[in-house]
């Protein structure tokens, strides 16, 4: 697989969020407005670069039979790192992302890409993955939170949206926001492949047929 | 033929086929049964009652339309299921309540609460809560904002004045009882509500069991702690007749669809609405609790019927 | 095999030290941007409920003994002069969802509340969690200290009397709590 391939599956064919419904417990827990999801996406792109390289860098020195708990270190590593950076120099997104950034340790999309790529592939590729992966996660996140923002709290990015007098539907940036909002654009997802699958056929099957009959 | 009397014994639940006119007919004596609330409302709430149960009823019929084309299903509009929860909705809503906010409710009832469960019969919960509970999530100010009947002077529930410690002024149990209090549309008389339930009861489409257990534990729980706290006889059939009890219990908790279908089911379902609902009231935030504790009781309800279920004797123990 | 089980273990540790290794240089580089922070940001809010506080001790282990009302968390006094003007109070009522963390100032000359600040708190968004919003702390600002507060929802008649938020009593009751229990024992040890 080409390296370009590698970045671009995890924005669309093979989006975490979107395609392999991973990592979904910190992205309805905190997509209540842009700026979060922005600034969770970068911080998790971050730590799985970081992670990415590093297993990738490791992957022949590193023993089989203990290599969960070797992942899980040096992703915890990372994490605390960025909790720590991030405490120091954008305070502001530390508070508000809160509890969810040391629980980017259990984000099964990290473990996921050490465990299915980093450990099988070489650096480059890897960083190409994270990248990609990170890239569609924020973007995914950005989507939900873009939705939930605007119909909850009337603002996107914090700037208001609606002039008119209409209260948004606070629902929206509560819990049960997060699972109709997700589950809506799942939804519409999968009626979208649903039909290009159709079409497709369809497409192979007149082909077939053009071919039957032109034998 | 050991096969065949098997069939006839087995319970199953939901989704049962049957027929869209027998379930017309079922609804249409289910809008009979609403009628006198209906007269109730109209009379308390005046233009005020007329605005929201139109939009509602209307928003749900268009909703359903809408929501079953698009999913390529049977347009079923002409069973009144719709017309059913869109009203039963318009019931359990502010008579003060922006139309816009009303319409939607309605929509997410029917949309999110029934088609996308898979339509009537398939949805886990009642339709017309999940739409309540979806508009008192997003606009707590506006579906808590209470008129009072007939002058519509802004003014409380009896249980959010009783949750309040009001003491004086309370209104009477007559009024409470004649549903001249403030309150949700449909929710407020009582009796309307009784003679609404006793037909259905009557006509045999509800089983006694649910409203009978569910105002039970109400009454006899409310009672215990009125006693304990030294309040008099009035206290506990002011937690009955006051509030959406009579509403939840008669229309809302006999739901077909998301209710056990065991008898002993059926009383377990009751009791735990009545736990909820009291438990909600006297130690949660909210004044009341019906529409949460039906809700939460569906959630249950596979499980409860899964534990009744009547064994089949003399058939041979399934291997799963 | 026992050998083999020691060498993993060895292996782990090893990756375990320069994990450690590389977190402590991390924490060293961004400790003191973090301690300077909180301390920065703590005078700031302090300033904000006192305005023009020059000088400020934490007395809380003066005044917090046992007998102290436990929502109280810490007592800052204010000096002017050497003499106390002032009191901050950090307190944490337990609101609708959780603890609500927030301060309270007391002026001791005029025997009123300066102003109060929510730190922190997680209630409902868009209800509960207008407490922190300044529409309502300022609700609180120049209530005599003397009379016990009361959340109420019409607007307010009597001196002692705050208009709670719409929709959101439990939390404004909370936060009302909150500055009651300062109030309480700011009479009861710095009035005479």
């Amino acid at each position: 697989m080409s390296l370009g391939k590698e970045f671009t599956k995890g924005i669309f064919s093979e989006n975490p969020l979107f395609r392999l419904t991973l990592g979904l417990c910190p992205s309805l827990a905190i997509t209540t407005s842009v700026n979060n999801g922005i600034g969770m996406g970068v911080a998790f792109t971050g730590v799985l670069l970081a992670s990415n390289i590093a297993i990738s860098a490791m992957r022949k020195i590193i023993p089989d039979s203990i290599r969960i708990p070797s992942y899980i270190v040096i992703i915890a590593t990372f994490v605390s790192m960025v909790e720590m950076l991030m405490h120091a120099y954008t305070p502001e997104l530390f508070t508000s992302l809160g509890v969810f950034i040391p629980l980017i340790v259990v984000n099964c999309i990290i473990l996921g890409r050490a465990e299915a790529f980093a450990n099988k592939n070489g650096i480059l590729p890897s960083i190409m993955d994270a990248l990609g992966m990170g890239i569609g996660y924020t973007l995914a996140l950005v989507v939900i939170s873009a939705f939930r923002e605007v119909l909850g709290a009337g603002t996107f990015m914090g700037y208001a949206v609606f002039s008119g007098s209409a209260p948004s539907a606070l629902i929206m940036i509560l819990p049960p926001g997060g699972f109709i909002t997700l589950g809506c654009i799942l939804a519409f997802l999968n009626k979208m492949q649903n039909v290009k699958v159709a079409k497709k056929a369809k497409l192979n099957q007149s082909i077939a047929q053009q071919q039957l009959s032109s034998n | 033929m050991m096969n065949t009397q098997e069939n006839l014994l087995i319970v199953t639940s939901s989704p049962h086929i049957h027929s869209a006119n027998s379930v017309s007919l079922t609804m249409r004596d289910v809008l009979i049964a609403l009628s006198p609330a209906l007269l109730a409302s109209l009379y308390f709430f005046r233009f005020a009652a007329v605005k929201v149960i139109l939009t509602c009823v209307v928003a749900a019929i268009v909703s359903e339309i809408i929501a079953q084309k698009i999913m390529q299903r049977e347009v079923t509009i002409d069973d009144g299921s719709a017309i059913v929860t869109g009203l039963l909705l318009a019931f359990c809503l502010p008579p003060t309540l922006p139309l816009w906010i009303a319409a939607i409710g309605s929509a997410v009832a029917i949309i999110i609460g029934k088609q996308l469960f898979g339509g009537l019969g398939n949805n886990i919960f009642n339709p017309a809560l999940i739409g309540r509970a979806f508009l008192v999530a997003s606009w707590p100010v506006a579906m808590t904002t209470w008129i009072s009947p007939l002058d519509g002077v802004t003014t409380a529930t009896p249980l959010g004045l009783l949750k309040e410690g009001v003491t004086q002024g309370l209104p009477t149990l007559n009024q409470l009882f004649l549903g001249n209090v403030g309150g949700c549309l449909g929710e407020t008389s009582a009796l309307a509500l009784i003679l609404g339930g006793l037909y259905l009861l009557y006509k045999g489409h509800i089983d006694w069991r649910i409203p009978f257990s569910y105002l039970g534990t109400v009454f006899v729980l409310t009672a215990i702690t009125g006693t304990l706290n030294g309040e008099g006889s009035w206290y506990p059939l002011y937690h009955f007749l006051g509030g959406g009890l009579m509403l939840g219990a008669f229309f809302m908790a006999t739901d077909w669809v998301t209710t056990p279908i065991t008898k002993q089911g059926r009383i377990i379902f009751g009791l735990g609405c009545g736990l909820l609902t009291v438990i909600i009231r006297l130690m949660g935030g909210y004044p009341e609790g019906v529409c949460y504790s039906i809700l939460l009781m569906n959630l249950v309800t596979p499980l409860i019927d899964r534990y009744t279920k009547a064994r089949v004797f003399g058939g041979v123990k399934k291997h799963a | 095999m026992r050998n083999n089980s020691l060498k993993l273990g060895l292996f782990l540790l090893i990756i375990a030290g320069i994990a450690g290794l590389g977190i402590a240089y991390v924490n060293e580089i961004t400790n003191p941007l973090i301690e300077q922070q909180l301390i920065t940001n703590k005078l700031n809010s302090f300033q904000e409920v006192y305005v023009g506080a020059e000088k400020i001790t934490d007395e809380s282990e003066k005044y917090l003994d046992g007998d102290a009302d436990s929502i109280l968390t810490e007592v800052n006094v204010v000096y002017e002069k050497n003499t106390p003007a002032g009191v901050i109070y950090t307190v944490e009522p337990s609101g609708y969802n959780g603890k609500i963390q927030l301060l309270a100032g007391f002026d001791i000359a005029t025997k009123q509340i300066t102003a109060i600040k929510v730190l922190n708190l997680s209630e409902t968004p868009g209800l509960g969690d207008n407490a922190k919003q300044s529409f309502f702390t300022e609700r609180f600002k120049g209530k005599s200290a003397e009379k016990n507060l009361e959340i109420v929802k019409k607007e307010p008649v009597e001196g002692n009397q705050v208009l709670a938020i719409t929709s959101a009593t439990i939390t404004s009751k909370a936060v009302a709590n909150g500055v009651n229990a300062a109030r309480q024992h700011f009479m009861d040890n710095f009035i005479k």
